[in-house]
């Protein structure tokens, strides 16, 4: 990965700016497909396919975890302008960074698939928006909510780690990271 | 790494693959698992409570019995200026009106166990059962 980055003294090979702003642009639009779409379950609201992780989860393999950061917060900043107020911003924030954490820790340990990674950042997700939503409200009451959030979490990021590896192998082949 | 995979050899290849596929067949059984037993830890020890205890802007705002049927209409938000109605029914609260964009606190199911909750994200409420007031 490291290769890619360091030519010509730290500034970014065009193309990998433009990949990473194509991915950004990719992942907003996700989220607002992800959006429109109905909800899955009205008992139990913020299951949610995290359609956009496919587009982070190729940041962080093709170009590493710098590309994931960024993706991530500019999609979640112009995802939060153009829909959100204060409120989901602070869940967003939340839930992205616990997981890109964990995503970044389990691909770097490279003892997961795309599949693992996706799940381990999908139920972090969860837990990062369950502890706002636990600071916002001042009740632990909710945290059984992580129960459900974490099966549902696992079955989502099954398919999206499956979406991301079929993605990446797309990728690998036309060489967009060279 | 995934774009030199291709030129190394394909066997420790594989078995790299395999022993991933391994992994994250294992995490999902370990997650799957947790889950399991916190739930039915969850089930086993549920409780119906005594109270619904109606908090407004992360603040105690009132507690309700759930012995005696009730309609409360609740001025909820971080204002004051929304509106949400809260109706105790057979032991059982809910939500039945809201001026909500989203509504999920309305089509919520009714809660009547200790520590179940209905949150109203936007209006700042949440309604939890406790055991006392």
């Amino acid at each position: 990965m490291s290769n890619s980055s360091n030519n010509r003294r730290g500034r970014l090979p065009i193309k990998r700016l433009t990949t990473d702003a194509v991915f950004a642009s990719v992942a907003m639009i996700l989220s607002y497909v992800e959006f429109l779409l109905p909800p899955i379950s009205t008992a139990f609201p913020g299951i949610k396919m995290g359609l956009p992780n496919v587009v982070i989860i190729c940041a962080l393999y093709l170009y590493g975890w710098k590309d994931a950061i960024a993706v991530s917060f500019v999609r979640l900043f112009l995802v939060v302008m153009l829909f959100g107020n204060a409120l989901t911003l602070a869940y967003s924030v939340a839930g992205a960074t616990l997981s890109l954490i964990v995503m970044i820790i389990l691909k770097k340990i490279n003892r997961f698939s795309t599949v693992g990674v996706s799940i381990a950042g999908g139920v972090f997700h969860n837990v990062g928006q369950i502890l706002v939503a636990m600071f916002v409200f001042a009740t632990t009451g909710i945290a059984y909510y992580l129960i459900v959030l974490s099966v549902t979490g696992t079955i989502a990021g099954v398919v999206v780690g499956l979406a991301a590896g079929y993605a990446l192998k797309i990728l690998n082949r036309r060489k967009i990271s060279k | 790494m995934s774009v030199e995979m291709s030129h190394e050899n394909d066997t420790s290849n594989k078995n790299e693959i395999r022993k991933k596929i391994r992994n994250d067949i294992i995490l999902v059984g370990v997650i799957i698992l947790a889950a399991l037993i916190a739930g039915s830890i969850y089930m086993l020890t549920r409780k119906p409570g005594g109270y619904a205890v109606v908090s407004i802007n992360g603040n105690v705002y009132a507690s309700y019995s759930l012995s005696e049927d009730i309609t409360v209409e609740l001025q909820t938000g971080s204002d004051g200026t929304h509106r949400n109605i809260l109706v105790i029914k057979d032991g059982k609260v809910f939500v039945s009106e809201a001026d909500c964009r989203d509504g999920i606190c309305v089509k919520h199911n009714p809660i009547e166990t200790i520590g179940d909750t209905i949150v109203c994200l936007p209006n700042r409420l949440v309604i939890e059962v406790q055991k006392d007031g």
